[in-house]
Formats: C-alpha cells, structure tokens, sequence
C-alpha cells in the first residue's frame, strides 16, 4: 500500500510530523512522574499497613488495627487488650470491652458502672471530666495511681491518665478505654485517636 | 502529496509555505497564528457565575432539608441524593456550553471530555484509589504526615492524571485545541465530569447521603477538582501551543496533583478536626470555604499568568516582521 492509497495513515503520520522529540520527552516524563508519585504512595502505604495489625473478634462484632509489637490479650473480661511493653514504668494500655445495656441503659449508668469498679480497685481513682465527644461518643477521662503490690521494690508510683470512649450500640455498650502514663498521655493521645477511628463494629 | 520537509500547522496540520509564522520552533498557518493568544472570556465568566451561583444552591438545599423538613427517605433517597450530585456538575457544564454559544464559540468537544471524565473516575480512578491502594484502610487511621503525604502522592496524581489522560488522548491533538485557554477550558470540564462521577458513586454506594452534608462535599469537590484543573489546564495549553522544556508538562502535572491533594487533605483535617475526641461540635463549612477559596486562588492566578502570556505572544506577533 503506498503513502497517497492510505489516507487515515497519511492523517496520522502529519499529525505525527508536528510532534516534537520535546512532546514526546514531555509525554514520557509525565508518565514517569506520575508513576514515580504513585509508587512513593503504594509505599506509604505498604508502611502503614505493616506498622498495625489486625485484630477482629467474630463474637462480639469488632474489628479495629492496633499498633504492631504490642502485646494483645484476650483472655480478661474484655474483648481485647494490648499493651506497649516498652512503656516503662507504666504499660501503655488500648482495651476493648462490650457491656450489655438495656433501652433504658444511658450511658452515664456505662460510665458511673465503670467509675465504681474502678474506684475499688485502682489507688486516688479519681474522675477528671465527662463529655460528649460527638453525637454517639461520649468521653470520660479519670486518673489513679499506679503502685506495685510488692512494698519492698524501689518504685515510685505513677499517675495515670485513662480516657474511656464509650458508645451504645443496640442492646449493647462498647467501651474503648486508653491508659498510659502521665508524662506520655498527650504523646500517645492521637495514636489512640487512630486506634479509635479503625474501629468497626 | 505532501512535502516531507514542509512545514505544518501544528493545530490543523496544513502544510505551510516557505515562511510560516512561528511561535518558538512551532509553526502556524495565517489563522492559527491569530488564535493562539486569544482569549475565551466565556470559560471565565461561566467559572465567576458558579462561584456564585454554587453557595445559592447550597444554601437552597439547606433551606429545603433543614427548614422545610425537605428530607428523602425510603426508595426516594438514593434518586434524590443522585439527582444533587449531579446537579452542580451539570449547572456548571450548562453555563459553560450556554456561555460558548452566546459568544459563537465551538464546543465541540465539551460533551466529549466531560463524559469521558466520568467514565475514567468510574473505570480508574475510583477502583484504583479503593482497591489497588485501598485508602480507606489506612489513610484516614494514619498520622499527620502520613495523612498528608497519601493525598499529595496517591490521590491528588491519580486524579490530576485521569483529567490529563482525558485531555490528551481526547482533544489535545485536534483543531479544536486551538489557544492556551482552551487546556483549562478543556481540563477543568473534564474535572467537573469527574468529580460529578465521583460524587454519584458516593451516592450510590451510601444509599444515598443527607441532603445538606452530602451537598457539602458534592460542591466542594467539584469546585476543588476544577481549581486544580486549571493549574494542569494552563500547562496544558502552553505545552501544545509552545516550545517549552520537557519538564514543564510534568511539573505543572505535578503541580495541579499537589493543589488537588492538599484540597483533598485539608478538607478531610478541618472536617476531622471538628469532629475529633476533644471537640463537641461539626461544622462542614470550613472545608467548603476552603474549596472555594483554593478554587478562587487557583483560577485567579491562572487568569492572571494567561493575561500577561497572551499580551506578550500577541505583541511578540505584532512586531514580527
């Protein structure tokens, strides 16, 4: 087939005389770019899923991601707990619990429940505030003391901070509680946050 | 039978005579030359007039939900909710093609761009950023930076390249491609089809959103889509009609991914900010502002760097021997 036989041809390849070596330079840098940007994206990405781990318990109906190299325990009377074992000298805490709730269940009975427990349990538990974080989480921060039961080991106690989150959901209350240490409780405080906003149930 | 060693028009392909008008090392036919640097007042006044004309229907959409009680439920809502994704996309795109025909102007590939938006936010966009990166997954859990660094390295390129890949392989190498003005013209309804995309599968797959928040995003992102547009629009245009390095296409895609990503990070950050553990109250109006205030900074500075392009190019041409 010759040149003048093969009109759309002979369109194209005109069309391809007014395209420069600079075009096409610009049209393979673009691409390049762009996939350069891309990549940098998917690695990110590929940090941040190996940075947390999933965790998901069928029988309750929650799923959230906790921070990698954390200690999780499910055995308590929670769904879960992990704990920073590098935290020194109080254990930064993440923990999970579901509490049945009726319809007449507020969630001041979920929190004034929780403040009893703990009172009787943790030293100078004290409530710091309650607030309604949004429309369906309602925060409640406390503070206790934290001692080791053996007497004869040089220790000073802590303060720890803790903030419950608590939603109802149903027949049920989900209570999502951070501990840690005063003088880390603000570093670790948005580590919580995302801890939070993974949570699904 | 052509010439090999004849020059021609880089926007209609004639061949030229022995001395073509040249603009850099590209060269133009009698009539091409005259357009390049010409203006197309209607892209900016159509642009001024949704400016305006988007918080009215905002705030009509507030009025009617929140006042009047105007809310769809039942197998109303997704239709309804549809039907207000679409409706600043679609304001936008009459405007321009109303404002096109009142000044005579061609609009040939209007319908063509905006469609063809919309079907590579469904076909690639959308499954790319939610399947291939999974953003949902990890990016709003993550921190500051990370949050930061996914929009203006994942989301904002995938954007901005669809829009580029639309204009490029669609009308950049035709005779309807004629000025500089005509990248943004072009770049900015393939936005306003993509992101209008965009929005009907949030519609879609929420089974369909509130009235008055769901038209806080839907505007938002058509107006933030179309400010980056613009940046990638201007490059666009100088790209085809110019002599210019082979850098400049990609930094000015670069660019427009950079604004689009930083207006995707920044309203996702006033919104979580308001919604955040310590804070008791919501307000979806600072994200939208910013829209419109990226969107405002973006095309007005655009206007102005064509303007001043434009007025040299045309005094260049008129001391041209």
């Amino acid at each position: 087939m010759t040149f003048r036989d093969d009109p759309i041809g002979q369109r194209r390849s005109v069309a391809a005389r007014t395209i420069s070596r600079s075009d096409r330079y610009a049209s393979i840098l673009t691409l390049a770019v762009t996939a350069l940007a891309l990549t940098l994206g998917l690695l990110l990405r590929q940090s941040q899923v190996s940075s947390t781990v999933p965790f998901v318990d069928r029988t309750a109906g929650v799923q959230t991601r906790y921070p990698s190299g954390w200690l999780l325990d499910t055995d308590g009377d929670y769904v879960m707990r992990v704990r920073d074992e590098a935290a020194r000298p109080f254990k930064t805490t993440y923990l999970i619990r579901v509490v049945p709730a009726s319809p007449q269940t507020s969630v001041r009975n979920v929190l004034d429940n929780l403040t009893l427990q703990r009172s009787s349990e943790r030293a100078a538990y004290q409530v710091l505030s309650i607030q309604e974080a949004s429309e369906t989480v309602t925060r409640m921060d406390f503070a206790f003391v934290d001692t080791d039961p053996n007497p004869f080991l040089e220790r000073l106690p802590v303060v720890v901070l803790g903030t419950d989150l608590v939603i109802l959901d149903g027949d049920r209350a989900i209570v999502v509680t951070m501990m840690a240490a005063e003088d880390v409780y603000t570093r670790e405080f948005p580590r919580f946050q995302r801890f939070f906003a993974a949570l699904s149930f | 039978m052509l010439d090999e060693l004849d020059p021609l028009c880089v926007v209609c392909h004639r061949p030229l005579g022995l001395a073509p008008a040249t603009l850099g090392e590209r060269t133009y036919c009698e009539d091409h030359i005259e357009k390049v640097a010409q203006d197309r007042s209607s892209l900016w006044r159509a642009t001024t007039l949704q400016l305006v004309v988007l918080p009215i229907m905002l705030l009509a959409v507030l009025i009617g939900s929140q006042s009047l009680g105007l809310r769809p439920t039942g197998n109303l809502r997704v239709p309804v909710s549809m039907a207000l994704a679409v409706l600043p996309g679609l304001s936008w795109l009459v405007t321009l093609y109303l404002q096109e025909l009142l000044t005579g102007e061609a609009t040939r590939f209007l319908a063509t761009v905006v469609v063809s938006g919309a079907l590579v936010a469904s076909a690639v966009g959308l499954p790319f950023l939610e399947r291939v990166a999974d953003i949902q997954s990890w990016l709003p859990n993550g921190s500051l930076t990370v949050r930061f660094l996914g929009n203006i390295l994942l989301v904002g390129p995938t954007h901005m390249f669809l829009v580029y890949g639309v204009v490029r392989y669609t009308v950049m190498r035709t005779n309807a491609f004629e000025r500089r003005v005509d990248g943004i013209f072009y770049a900015v309804a393939t936005a306003v089809g993509y992101a209008t995309m965009l929005n009907v599968q949030l519609a879609v797959r929420s089974g369909g959103f509130d009235p008055a928040s769901g038209m806080f995003r839907v505007i938002g992102d058509v107006v933030g889509h179309a400010g980056a547009a613009a940046v990638l629009g201007y490059f666009l245009g100088r790209h085809r009609l110019e002599s210019l390095p082979p850098w400049t296409l990609p930094t000015g895609l670069m660019l427009a991914a950079f604004a689009d990503g930083i207006l995707v990070y920044s309203r996702a950050e006033i919104n979580r900010t308001s919604l955040g553990l310590a804070r008791d109250a919501f307000s979806p109006w600072p994200g939208l502002l910013f829209s419109f205030i990226l969107a405002g900074i973006s095309f007005t500075a655009i206007y102005g760097l064509l303007r001043r392009i434009n007025a040299l190019t045309q005094a260049q041409l008129q001391t041209a021997p």
